[in-house]
């Protein structure tokens, strides 16, 4: 029976996978407008090798480059497929992308062993090439090109242009399809009750990759989601094959992508698919399980890596309306709403664009070129620009990595006072606001390590294993501040204090 | 640029298709919805199936259990590995069903560096733990690669450099000692 609770809990759940994708569906929305206006069909095609040995590898390099996720992949999929581009291409490409970028890459390499991170990019391209030369293999000829949208105008007209492919996505199937996605994850969380997979993934356990690979299809992750729940698998000495499994179809996958491929390529060719990919998948998960594993790791007996694809709160909770709207509130940063206003006036716009019937005057009005040639612009051909935005895109997101991952002197600015929340309410057995801060300092922490490498300075032993010690210890007060235990909160939050007392002398050198 | 003309597709097969969407076992009436919908109940039913198999539902906050021969700090792992190294020189003599005193010393190896983490040794002492502990890792493993009947006789051969590694992890637990005292 659904309860009130299993209900909000799974509208929670939708509202959190959408207001995590929409940053990267605001990314995929626009890369399929300028694949669409600036590149054109045949500079797409080109992007991705059409035609010769390498478009594999090509579409894993730019799916690797692109900061979309398994959501925001779909305008820019169902754009590749208008342009021609094969079918093997296609599904590398929106395979690779939502599992790595370049701020994604980064977080996992700090956070979880640097040859594990690049063993699973490895094996990522083991993926798409067994699959994408599976797949062009068994059914040839099912790329079709769209008859090309016709040419804008240089100027502003063609940024313009842009806008209203992004727009019109919005307003079209692609929000189907991902809300399809999104459905997924409700539905998941609606038969997961809360915590049901803390002991789904232990090392010792034969079924965990394969059990893994049943449930990560419809649940959804963002790339930096999905490092994250890596790092904790692997601190927790749960199985590594399963962590695999879960980065592939969890963060690469969802019932949206699978719905849009069921529509355009057909039920058969996507199941055929789909099982090669499961095959290669749970192959590779078996593969790496035992050699990956990490050397010195106690086995914690369970995880929370996977809390976010169950229920949030049990069966019998009360307030759970209440609950559900705090979580979202407090656990939403700004760029998401920021993100989310964004994607609601372009699905708007390309609303009222569609209603209106006012298209085909819209599109004569931007393929229509000004009066006078410009006197001191030079007029760029439209695939230089496309490819300059492309850059921009890529480039904005290592730059990203500089702005996610702030100097360490500003990283234990935030500690600080993290830190105290954490240890005053702890005390002062203040739940709630304990259990807010202290993810927020175990993102923090792990933050640092990864600022200090994009600065070339190389993160020690020694400081490693103190950021260990404090990770470890928040975990413990955690446990403590669940069960409500106030005398071992308060020693917990002692531990805790002291841990990142010697973590702050660890790191004096690079932060004084 | 436009071309409005079907375009060329897969370069070496020079084949052109006009636009077709049709071409599986999908009924050409089937909108988005309906392929979502089937697809979502297809496969949530059997991933639902298999999770319901293999989830357990809590019952309670999962918890951390420390093992009962986990020490408490560095300075009583160092102790301990010392009655450990007493312990196998002299022979076997634990009883059956108790804890291998190999695995014993094992784990406290593994855990020596973490260990001195949590303490206020200075970066230079925690090294020479991080390489002490790491070499008797080594050490450690081959001796768990020969059969456990002999693993003893194996050890008292390398008796002399486990003495001499646990000297200078002794060394390290009486500065973070002394230091612990000032303070």
């Amino acid at each position: 029976m659904i309860t009130e609770a299993v209900w909000w809990g799974a509208v929670l759940r939708f509202l959190q996978a959408l207001l995590q994708a929409t940053p990267t569906i605001v990314v995929g929305v626009f890369v399929a407008g300028i694949f669409a206006r600036l590149l054109g069909h045949a500079g797409t095609r080109r992007l991705f090798g059409q035609g010769t040995r390498r478009a594999l590898l090509q579409a894993w390099l730019v799916g690797m480059l692109l900061p979309v996720c398994s959501l925001g992949v779909i305008p820019v999929v169902r754009q590749l497929r208008k342009a021609g581009v094969s079918g093997g291409a296609i599904l590398a490409f929106g395979l690779t992308a939502p599992l790595f970028n370049p701020i994604s890459v980064l977080y996992g390499l700090t956070l979880s062993e640097p040859v594990a991170i690049l063993t699973f990019c490895f094996c990522s391209l083991i993926i798409v090439t067994v699959v994408g030369l599976a797949w062009d293999r068994l059914f040839p000829g099912t790329a079709v090109a769209e008859p090309e949208p016709p040419a804008v105008a240089y100027g502003l007209r063609r940024m313009l242009a842009v806008a209203v492919t992004a727009a019109r996505e919005l307003a079209g199937p692609a929000t189907a399809y991902i809300l399809a996605g999104l459905a997924g994850v409700a539905v998941l969380s609606v038969f997961l009750p809360a915590g049901c997979l803390q002991q789904a993934a232990e090392y010792h356990d034969p079924w965990a990759p394969l059990f893994m690979a049943a449930i990560a299809v419809p649940a959804y992750a963002t790339p930096m989601t999905a490092m994250v729940q890596l790092a904790s698998m692997f601190q927790h000495g749960n199985s590594v094959g399963a962590a695999f499994a879960l980065l592939a179809l969890g963060a690469g996958a969802n019932l949206g992508l699978i719905a849009w491929m069921m529509r355009g390529y057909g039920v058969r060719r996507t199941l055929v698919w789909f099982a090669i990919l499961w095959a290669v998948v749970v192959g590779l998960a078996y593969g790496v399980d035992k050699p990956l594993y990490p050397q010195g790791v106690d086995p914690a007996g369970h995880t929370h890596a996977f809390d976010g694809y169950c229920a949030p709160f049990h069966a019998d909770e009360d307030h759970a309306v209440r609950k559900a709207w705090e979580i979202l509130v407090d656990k939403t940063g700004p760029h998401e709403w920021q993100a989310l206003m964004l994607v609601g006036l372009l699905a708007l716009g390309g609303l009222i664009l569609k209603r209106s019937g006012r298209q085909e005057r819209l599109e004569t009005w931007l393929a229509r070129q000004p009066a006078s040639p410009p006197r001191y612009d030079i007029v760029l051909p439209a695939p230089v620009l496309g490819g300059a935005a492309l850059a921009i895109v890529v480039g904005l997101s290592v730059f990203g990595c500089y702005v996610y991952y702030p100097p360490p002197s500003e990283v234990f600015e935030e500690t600080r006072i993290v830190n105290t929340e954490v240890v005053a309410s702890a005390n002062s057995r203040d739940w709630d606001t304990a259990a807010y801060w202290i993810p927020v300092q175990k993102d923090w922490i792990r933050k640092l390590q990864v600022s200090m490498l994009l600065r070339g300075h190389p993160v020690s032993r020694y400081q490693r294993a103190k950021a260990a010690v404090l990770l470890e210890r928040l975990e413990l007060l955690e446990h403590e501040i669940e069960a409500r235990r106030d005398e071992e909160a308060r020693d917990r939050a002692r531990a805790v204090q002291q841990a990142y007392r010697r973590l702050r002398t660890a790191y004096r050198s690079v932060a004084p | 640029m436009s071309n409005r003309t079907p375009l060329p597709i897969e370069g070496k097969r020079n084949r052109t298709r006009t636009r077709s969407f049709r071409e599986s076992a999908v009924s050409p009436r089937l909108g988005v919805a309906a392929v979502t919908s089937r697809l979502c109940g297809g496969l949530l039913s059997a991933v639902l199936l298999v999770a319901g198999c293999h989830a357990t539902a809590p019952s309670g906050p999962a918890e951390h259990h420390a093992p009962s021969h986990q020490p408490a700090d560095l300075p009583a792992a160092v102790t301990r590995l010392g009655e450990l190294h007493q312990e196998i020189v002299a022979g076997p003599s634990r009883p059956a069903g108790a804890l291998d005193v190999f695995v014993e010393q094992g784990d406290i190896l593994r855990w020596l560096p973490g260990l001195a983490a949590d303490s206020d040794l200075a970066e230079e002492p925690w090294n020479r733990v991080a390489d002490t502990s790491n070499a008797l890792a080594v050490l450690h493993a081959g001796l768990l690669a020969t059969p456990p009947d002999r693993r003893n006789a194996a050890y008292r051969t390398q008796a002399a450099r486990w003495q001499q590694a646990l000297d200078e992890l002794t060394q390290v637990a009486e500065l973070l000692q002394k230091s612990e005292d000032r303070s």
